[in-house]
């Protein structure tokens, strides 16, 4: 078991490898302070919600509620910290707008978890509904307006740095260690994987399937709530219509390329952290290289073909 | 064979004819002859995929290229409407089966899972779409006879496009209900492995419904382009959520191996009905719903019918 994943991390660092070379000799600047950051600030939100997605589709389901989740809680941050309450007390203000978004979120993955736990729905279906409802709840909320603000100390978030690098860059990496931790050595990981392996030898065995969805499909909602705030701060603007929009196709993406199988059972956090960055980069290289946007669609579709390929292939 | 439906769809009917008999008797324009032939007209490309999108779950599988597609095919419908119908229709279909043939060839020759496969295939119509058309939205030749199969009226009253909606509709449901074609679908989705070893002629039936879900959201592109003058790179996000939505309200199980195309129907009408529903309450000025609510209310009923499809469905399926 571990010698595969370690062989398909040992393909996919070898194609990251070839990239970062490829680019060092055709990309200008790619090596500079700049670049980097660009990078690592675009890719880290996608990696935190992929990571989420990840465990999601480890237990044996999908979420498509993310980008949706991500807008609820993006837009209700600025509400919090802009009300009246929160301009007359800024610390607790910026707490609360950074708590209560994530609690909201893991609100909707409780949502989800119940629907698929204790309903029996499917997890497309149980997580379409707020697909669906969830960007319009988000709108709803803000009237559908732009939400401008100052705030420097929430949009650090977004725009900080630590060591140089951005902090959300730090923070994708940080989660990727705990969650790989989580998934390697606590009582949950085992449970998740055992539920995604085989469902009914889980029941049997005893292990509280209902409770580990719960706890799976919250975990993955909480992390978009984080990615949804994140991205507001980058941005310093809050727009409820494009938060997180096509975010669960692109975190899928990133989970599949780093070695997820949407059968179930396996959970390659540090994977997917490394297949978000690989997808990134190759779309920055096709960009920066003057070739258009739409090609990298194409790029894309390609990778996300061989990766599954062959996988595939490996499982018989 | 109406068994193979289940008690599922029942929950549809139920809340469609609510949803219509609430507009009938709260509304003085509804059941006006422009509203029905324009509510159905926009509706007719959603219930276009979502029989598309019906066939393929059947199967036990799922196409999220629908709505990419769509896009492309009308940006190619719209790119040769010059030429008029008689070309531009086979174009904007020829696009959408050779997306079809694409997903086919990725599940049924690589073994692909479904969901990947049409991710990839999503992706990359969008980007050839995007390519073709130049990232702009691309304006048809109104001086051709394109722009006569999304406007013009059959006897004033009916728009071609809900003719041929129709037509497909009830070609979907007799290959379905009629053709050995139609029983290996839904064997396919009841055992795959089953189907197989019982000489079932699988291969073909799992190529047939990516295809036909492929040549359906062309038609649906076609008469996005048609119907709204322009071919549209960016439109058609989110209508495979849309179609899987109405696929589900219409009973049918993602599971496959069940489901009914009138439900379906069903399905995707009553989406569209809440829509226009909340436009004719805003009409009437007593309370004011910004459009966001519309998807509040979409989600709202997906979860609705989902819960009574689980007290419905699961007491018969579990004896």
């Amino acid at each position: 078991m571990i010698g595969r994943i370690d062989r398909r991390m040992q393909g996919l660092l070898l194609a990251l490898a070839v990239l970062i070379v490829l680019n060092i000799v055709v990309t200008p600047n790619f090596l500079n302070m700049r670049s980097l950051s660009v990078n690592v600030s675009q890719v880290a939100t996608i990696a935190i919600v992929a990571l989420g997605m990840t465990l999601v589709i480890a237990s044996g389901g999908i979420d498509l509620s993310v980008g949706s989740v991500m807008a609820v809680s993006g837009a209700l941050a600025p509400i919090i910290f802009l009300s009246g309450w929160g301009q007359a007390n800024p610390a607790l203000g910026l707490a609360a707008s950074i708590v209560l978004p994530l609690m909201v979120a893991a609100l909707c993955g409780l949502f989800n978890g119940a629907l698929i736990a204790f309903v029996g729905v499917q997890p497309i279906i149980a997580t379409l509904i707020l697909f669906i409802s969830g960007r319009g709840i988000a709108q709803v909320l803000t009237s559908g307006n732009l939400q401008t603000f100052t705030n420097p100390s929430f949009t650090w978030l977004g725009t900080g740095r630590i060591l140089g690098l951005p902090v959300q860059g730090w923070i994708a990496i940080a989660l990727t260690l705990v969650l790989a931790w989580i998934v390697r050595r606590s009582v949950y990981g085992r449970y998740l994987l055992a539920v995604g392996g085989n469902e009914r030898a889980a029941v049997l065995a005893g292990v509280p399937v209902a409770r580990v969805k719960l706890a799976t499909y919250m975990i993955a909602a909480t992390l978009a709530g984080l990615a949804g705030l994140i991205v507001v701060a980058i941005n310093s603007a809050s727009d409820a219509a494009r938060i997180g929009q096509l975010m669960e196709l692109d975190a899928i993406a990133a989970a599949v390329v780093g070695g997820a199988a949407l059968s179930g059972g396996r959970a390659p956090v540090v994977g997917t952290l490394l297949g978000a960055v690989f997808i990134q980069l190759m779309g920055y290289t096709l960009i920066a290289n003057g070739i258009s946007d739409e090609m990298t669609l194409i790029v894309t579709a390609a990778i996300i073909a061989v990766a599954v390929w062959l996988q595939s292939g490996r499982r018989r | 064979m109406k068994c193979i439906s289940g008690q599922g769809h029942v929950a549809v009917w139920v809340a469609l004819s609510l949803l219509i008999l609430f507009g009938i008797m709260r509304y003085d324009n509804f059941a006006s002859a422009y509203n029905l032939s324009s509510f159905l007209g926009y509706n007719s490309m959603f219930v276009l995929i979502s029989i598309g999108m019906c066939l393929v779950i059947m199967t036990g599988g799922i196409d999220l290229s629908v709505g990419a597609v769509a896009a492309l095919a009308s940006v190619v419908a719209a790119q040769m409407s010059p030429q008029g119908l008689i070309v531009a229709v086979p174009a904007g279909l020829t696009a959408g089966i050779a997306a079809g043939l694409l997903n086919a060839a990725m599940i049924s020759g690589l073994r692909l899972p479904p969901f990947m496969a049409t991710l990839a295939t999503m992706l990359a119509a969008k980007g050839v779409a995007l390519r073709l058309s130049d990232n702009r939205t691309v304006p048809v030749d109104w001086t051709s006879d394109f722009t006569a199969l999304g406007m013009n009226k059959v006897a004033n009253l009916l728009p071609w496009t809900i003719i041929i909606a129709v037509a497909v509709v009830i070609l979907a449901w007799a290959i379905l209900e009629r053709t050995s074609l139609g029983r290996t679908i839904l064997a396919i989705g009841g055992n795959a492995e089953a189907a197989h070893l019982m000489g079932l002629k699988t291969r073909r039936a799992e190529i047939f419904v990516y295809v036909f879900s492929g040549a359906c959201a062309g038609l649906a592109g076609v008469f996005l382009a048609s119907g709204y003058g322009a071919g549209q790179p960016l439109e058609g996000a989110g209508w495979e959520l849309a179609a899987i939505a109405a696929v589900v309200v219409g009973g049918t199980l993602l599971t496959g191996g069940m489901g009914s195309i009138p439900a379906t129907v069903a399905g995707a009408l009553l989406f569209g009905l809440v829509f226009n529903l909340l436009n004719f309450e805003n009409g009437r000025g007593t309370i004011s719903l910004s459009a966001h609510w519309q998807s509040v209310i979409r989600g709202f009923f997906l979860l609705i019918v989902i819960l009574l499809q689980a007290r419905l469905v699961r007491p018969a399926a579990k004896t």
